[in-house]
C-alpha cells in the first residue's frame, strides 16, 4: 500500500507539525472553550471536563488525518493553530466573565 | 501533496504505524500482562502468596502502620527543588492517609501525604508508600518489586520514563497514532468485510503476512479502538492540563463551591482534634450500603487533614460488582464519626466516563472477560508484528538490490521489540528468583536489580539483533529471530524451574490446590516456551530451505 512519493522534505515536515502541534492546539482550545461554556451553562465542573476531553480527543484523531488530506498546507495551519487560538481566547474570556 | 485520499492514508498508516508501532507493541504487550498484574506480583513476592484479604481494621492494623510512616530519602531529594529554603527531616502534618485494595490483593498498599513547609505550590505534598500484610500489619520489605503492578503496569502507560512525564506523552502520542492507524487502515482497504474472512497461509509470505495483519486488525478493531481511546481519556488531564493552567481560576472557584456544597473542608482548621473510631464508621458505611442492597467491601479508605478539627474520613465501596472503579462514597467527620455526606448518584456524563475508564482498568470480578482482554491485547501485538514483517518483506529484496539498509534496520528493531521484549520479561522473572532475599548493606535494592536485569537483557537483545542482521541486507532472514526464540524458551522454563526450587510452589502443588495466581503464571511461561520452540522449528526449516535454494542456484551457475 505504500507508494514511494517523491515529496520535498520541508512541506512534509510542516504538514506533520500541523497535524501534531496544530491538532494539539485545536484540541486544547476546544477543551478549554467547551469546559468554560458548559460550566457557564450550569453543567457540573468535572462533567464539563470529561465531556470536553472525550469529544476533543476524537476530534484530534480526525484533524490529524485531515491535515494530511487537505490540499493547502496554509489552510491546515490556519484552521488548526488559528482555530485553536481563537477558541482558547474565547475560553479565557468566558472564564473572565465568571471569575472577574 | 498526496494524489488522493487513499494514498494520503496509506502514507500515514505506513510511516506513523511503523515508527509508533515500536512503542505500541510495548504498550499492548505489557497492557496484556497488566490484566494479571496482581497475580504476577504474587509470583514475584512469595511472601504475598496467600488469599486476597478485605480491608483490615483501622484501629488495629492501619493506624499503627500510618503513624510509623515517613517519606523515603529518595522522595525527600526529589521534593527538594520544589521547596524554598531547607527541607525538614521529619514530616508531621499529614494531609492524607489512604489505603486501597481490590478483590485480587493479598497484601495492602498504604500511602501517606504530608504538608511541606515552604513548598512553592502550597497544595504540593510529599508522599510515603508501604506494603503491609493486612492480617498482621507486618511491613513487607520495600525494595521487593511488585513486578506486575509496579513494573509491567507502569511500562504499559509510561514506559517508566518519568522525566517530565516523558513516557506518558510518548505512550499518549502512540495511542493517538493507533487510532489514526485504525482510521487510515480502514480507509485504505475498501474491501474490509471480505478481509474479515481472508487468510491465505499457503500464499507467499508477504501475502499471508498482510492477510494476518488485516485479519487481526479488523477482527479486534472495536477492541483496539476502545482501548487506545479510553487510555487517552484516562490520562486526558495529563495530556491537556487545561484546568490547571489556562482555566486555573475556574478550577479554584469550582473547588471552593464544591467544598461548601459537600461540607467537606478544603483546608485545615489549624486546630488539633482527636480521631474517633474509624472501624465504627466502616460498620456504619457497610450498613448503609447493605440497606441499598450492595456488596459492602471497602475498596478505598482515606483520612483527610489528619489530626485537625477539619479532618474527615472517606470510605468507598470496592469495585468488584460493577465497572466503575470505586463508588458510593460516604464521608464522616473524623473527630465525631457523624456522617457529613453521602455521594449523590453519578450524573449521565459521570457514568459514561466511569464506564469508559472502568472498562479499561477493569477492577471488577469477571475472569472470562479478563482472559478476553489478554486475547485482545495479544491480537493487537500480532497485528503490529505482522505490520513490521510486511514492511520488511515488501522492501527487503528491493533494498538488497539497491544496497539500502532500511529493511535491515526495521527488521532488527522488530526483533528487539518482539522477541527481545520477551527475553527481557522472562529474564526479569529469572532474576527475581535468583537474587537473594535481602541485598547487602549499601547496595541498590532488590527491585532495582530486577529492573537492571530487564533493561540489560533488552539492550543485549537489541545489540544481538543488529549484529546478526547482515543477511537481511541480502534479502534473507535475520537469524536473531530464531536465536532469541531459543533464549525465550530457555528463560521461561528456567523461571518455572527456579520458582519450584526456591518456593516449592511447583505445578503439581499449585494446580491440585487450585492456587491459580501462581499456577497461571507458571503455565503461561510454559506456553510461551512451547510457542517459542514451535517458532524455532519453523524458522529453522525455512532457513534450511532457503540455503538449499541458494545452493541449487549456485550449482546451476557452476
Amino acid at each position: 500500500m505504500t507508494a514511494r512519493i517523491a515529496t520535498p522534505r520541508l512541506p512534509l515536515l510542516l504538514r506533520i507539525a500541523a497535524a501534531v502541534f496544530g491538532g494539539y492546539a485545536f484540541a486544547w482550545g476546544m477543551i478549554a472553550l467547551a469546559i468554560a461554556v458548559l460550566y457557564a451553562a450550569g453543567m457540573a465542573f468535572h462533567d464539563a471536563e470529561h465531556l470536553a476531553s472525550l469529544v476533543a480527543l476524537l476530534v484530534y484523531v480526525a484533524t490529524f488525518c485531515w491535515a494530511f488530506v487537505t490540499r493547502s498546507l496554509a489552510r491546515a495551519w490556519l484552521v488548526l493553530a488559528g482555530g485553536g487560538a481563537v477558541m482558547a481566547v474565547a475560553a479565557s474570556f468566558v472564564q473572565h466573565l465568571i471569575v472577574p | 501533496m498526496f494524489q488522493n485520499l487513499r494514498l494520503a492514508m496509506a502514507w500515514l498508516h505506513t510511516w506513523f504505524g511503523l515508527v509508533l508501532g515500536f512503542v505500541l507493541i510495548v504498550v499492548f504487550f505489557f497492557g496484556s500482562l497488566s490484566v494479571f498484574d496482581r497475580e504476577i506480583d504474587r509470583w514475584a513476592i512469595p511472601a504475598s502468596r496467600f488469599e486476597p484479604q478485605p480491608m483490615p481494621s483501622f484501629e488495629q492494623v492501619l493506624r499503627p502502620a500510618f503513624e510509623s510512616m515517613q517519606p523515603t530519602r529518595a522522595a525527600i531529594d526529589e521534593m527538594r527543588p520544589r521547596v524554598d529554603g531547607p527541607m525538614p527531616e521529619r514530616f508531621d502534618t499529614v494531609v492524607r492517609w489512604g489505603a486501597y485494595t481490590t478483590h485480587r490483593d493479598p497484601v495492602l498498599g498504604v500511602f501517606a501525604g504530608y504538608e511541606v513547609p515552604g513548598a512553592k505550590d502550597p497544595e504540593d505534598s510529599i508522599w510515603a508508600d508501604r506494603t503491609i500484610d493486612p492480617r498482621s500489619g507486618a511491613t513487607l520489605p520495600d525494595d521487593h518489586l511488585k513486578i506486575g503492578s509496579q513494573f509491567f503496569y507502569p511500562l504499559h502507560y509510561s514506559l517508566t520514563l518519568n522525566w517530565y512525564s516523558l513516557g506518558y506523552w510518548i505512550v499518549g502520542f502512540a495511542a493517538l497514532m493507533m487510532l489514526v492507524a485504525l482510521v487510515s487502515g480502514v480507509v485504505m482497504h475498501r474491501k474490509i468485510f471480505r478481509e474479515f474472512f481472508t487468510f491465505r497461509p499457503a500464499k507467499s509470505r508477504q501475502r499471508s503476512t498482510l492477510d494476518l495483519h488485516n485479519l487481526t486488525g479488523v477482527v479486534a478493531l472495536p477492541f483496539h479502538f476502545f482501548f487506545a481511546f479510553t487510555g487517552l481519556v484516562i490520562f486526558a488531564g495529563i495530556y491537556f492540563p487545561v484546568t490547571h493552567t489556562q482555566l486555573h481560576a475556574l478550577h479554584d472557584r469550582h473547588e471552593q463551591i464544591e467544598a461548601q456544597e459537600t461540607g467537606l473542608p478544603h483546608d485545615r482548621a489549624r486546630q488539633p482534634a482527636t480521631l474517633a473510631s474509624v472501624d465504627a464508621m466502616v460498620a456504619e458505611a457497610q450498613r448503609r450500603w447493605a440497606a441499598k442492597g450492595m456488596a459492602g467491601d471497602v475498596g478505598f479508605l482515606a483520612v483527610q487533614h489528619v489530626g485537625d478539627a477539619n479532618a474527615y474520613v472517606s470510605l468507598y465501596r470496592a469495585g468488584t460488582d460493577r465497572i466503575a472503579l470505586t463508588g458510593e462514597g460516604i464521608h464522616f467527620k473524623a473527630s465525631t464519626g457523624e456522617v457529613l455526606r453521602e455521594d449523590p448518584p453519578t450524573t449521565a456524563v459521570g457514568s459514561i466516563n466511569e464506564f469508559l475508564t472502568g472498562l479499561h482498568l477493569q477492577h471488577f470480578r469477571h475472569w472470562l472477560l479478563r482472559w478476553l482482554y489478554v486475547l485482545g491485547g495479544l491480537t493487537g501485538c500480532v497485528c503490529i508484528v505482522t505490520g513490521f514483517m510486511f514492511f520488511v518483506e515488501k522492501r527487503k529484496h528491493q533494498h538488497a538490490k539497491q544496497g539500502e539498509q532500511g529493511a535491515r534496520v526495521v527488521d532488527a528493531l522488530a526483533v528487539t521489540t518482539v522477541t527481545g521484549m520477551l527475553v527481557a520479561a522472562c529474564g526479569m522473572l529469572v532474576a527475581n528468583r535468583l537474587l537473594p532475599e535481602a541485598m547487602p548493606q549499601g547496595w541498590p535494592g532488590r527491585g532495582d536489580f530486577e529492573r537492571y536485569a530487564f533493561w540489560a537483557l533488552w539492550l543485549f537483545a537489541m545489540l544481538h539483533a543488529f549484529v546478526r542482521s547482515a543477511p537481511v541486507a541480502r534479502g534473507e532472514a535475520n537469524p536473531a529471530w530464531r536465536e532469541q526464540c531459543v533464549a525465550i524458551a530457555v528463560l521461561a522454563v528456567a523461571a518455572v524451574v527456579l520458582n519450584a526450587a526456591t518456593t516449592g510452589d511447583h505445578l503439581l502443588n499449585t494446580i491440585p490446590r487450585g492456587y491459580w495466581p501462581v499456577a497461571g503464571v507458571d503455565l503461561a511461561l510454559l506456553a510461551t516456551a512451547g510457542l517459542a520452540l514451535v517458532a524455532v522449528r519453523r524458522l529453522a526449516r525455512r532457513a534450511t530451505a532457503a540455503t538449499g535454494r541458494v545452493r541449487n542456484a549456485e550449482a546451476a551457475h557452476a
